[in-house]
């Protein structure tokens, strides 16, 4: 496993992205699935249900794929660091909108962008020797 | 050539990409459709070298990756001594010279590695295999410090300008059905 950058990332940012989204019902016991205003992780990082459940599925695929093998990591490693930074680039052109989800002006955004390059980058370029399994 | 290094010109592109992209968005025509074109380039490059695992047209994309940031320079010449107003040229100061940064470390890199490989006997530009621990490491450094820069820049685009807090946003479906269930008490 060490051998391989996917997996090593898919494994770590999966557990890191569960741990978050289980950490972040602690900080929402009282607020409403998708509240405007809602809990901070360690005072920092605003989440309210909604995204504690986007963060818990994307860190149990992240984690699923990191553990089974390097196709199968550097396939979600792809989809999800290219999902990320799509529906950034969307929302560049849907400013003042109720369908625009993004959101820069807190320092969450950066470990956001950060994941999206990371797994971007681990997913484009490394393990170019594993070709695509059919099970 | 280190994978590192090649992962390092991708994320410049990436972030610079990512940034003329915002600033394109909220730009008046003209400089929408270059500034748009430039965005879409960059994260193409960016994608196509990763993917690849070969620096995508080297000698081009070192000239090129000039260019948006002598259009700032025209653009802000024009400003300044051509009197016209900030708000008609529409290039916020902060993220341009980010994106500029990203650009002319992109090009500095290209012209460096050409030379190396015109002085060795290897084949230019040729790839390395990335593996392990280092090539993730790298991974993280690189995605840390390009977030790092590209972040602040884009929060202070017109796109920056009007993004909702992390936690603020939901889905507008949901959001109305919420709104709904309210109305009663």
């Amino acid at each position: 496993m060490s051998k391989s950058p996917n997996r090593l990332i898919a494994t770590i940012f999966g557990a890191v992205y569960l741990l978050v989204g289980l950490l972040g019902f602690a900080y929402t016991g009282g607020v409403n699935f998708v509240a405007t205003s809602g809990g901070l992780i360690l005072g920092v990082f605003e989440v309210n249900p909604l995204h504690n459940v986007a963060h818990l599925l994307i860190g149990a695929a992240l984690l699923i794929a990191g553990m089974s093998n390097v196709s199968a990591a550097k396939a979600t490693n792809t989809t999800i660091g290219a999902v990320y930074l799509l529906l950034g680039i969307v929302g560049f052109f849907l400013v003042g909108t109720g369908l625009n989800i993004l959101a820069l002006n807190t320092a969450d955004h950066f470990l956001h962008l950060a994941s999206a390059l990371v797994l971007l980058g681990a997913g484009l370029g490394a393990d170019k020797s594993v070709k695509s399994v059919t099970v | 050539m280190a994978p590192a290094i090649r992962l390092l010109l991708a994320f410049s592109a990436l972030g610079a990409g990512l940034i003329h992209l915002a600033v394109g968005a909220g730009a008046p025509f003209p400089l929408w459709v270059l500034l748009v074109g430039f965005g879409i380039a960059e994260l193409g490059w960016a994608v196509a070298t990763l993917y690849t695992g070969r620096i995508v047209l080297p000698r081009l994309t070192l000239g090129g990756s000039l260019v948006p940031v002598a259009v700032w320079a025209a653009t802000a010449t024009l400003g300044s001594g051509l009197g016209v107003s900030a708000q008609a040229t529409g290039l916020p100061l902060f993220p341009m010279f980010i994106a500029s940064l990203f650009n002319i470390f992109l090009a500095v890199t290209l012209a460096v590695l050409a030379r190396n490989a015109a002085n060795s006997n290897r084949r230019p530009l040729s790839s390395d295999k990335p593996a392990g621990w280092k090539f993730a490491t790298a991974l993280v450094l690189g995605g840390v410090i390009f977030s790092g820069l590209t972040t602040p820049a884009l929060a202070a685009t017109n796109a920056g300008l009007y993004a909702v807090p992390h936690g603020s946003h939901s889905i507008p479906a949901l959001e109305f059905l919420e709104s709904d269930s309210h109305a009663d008490h």
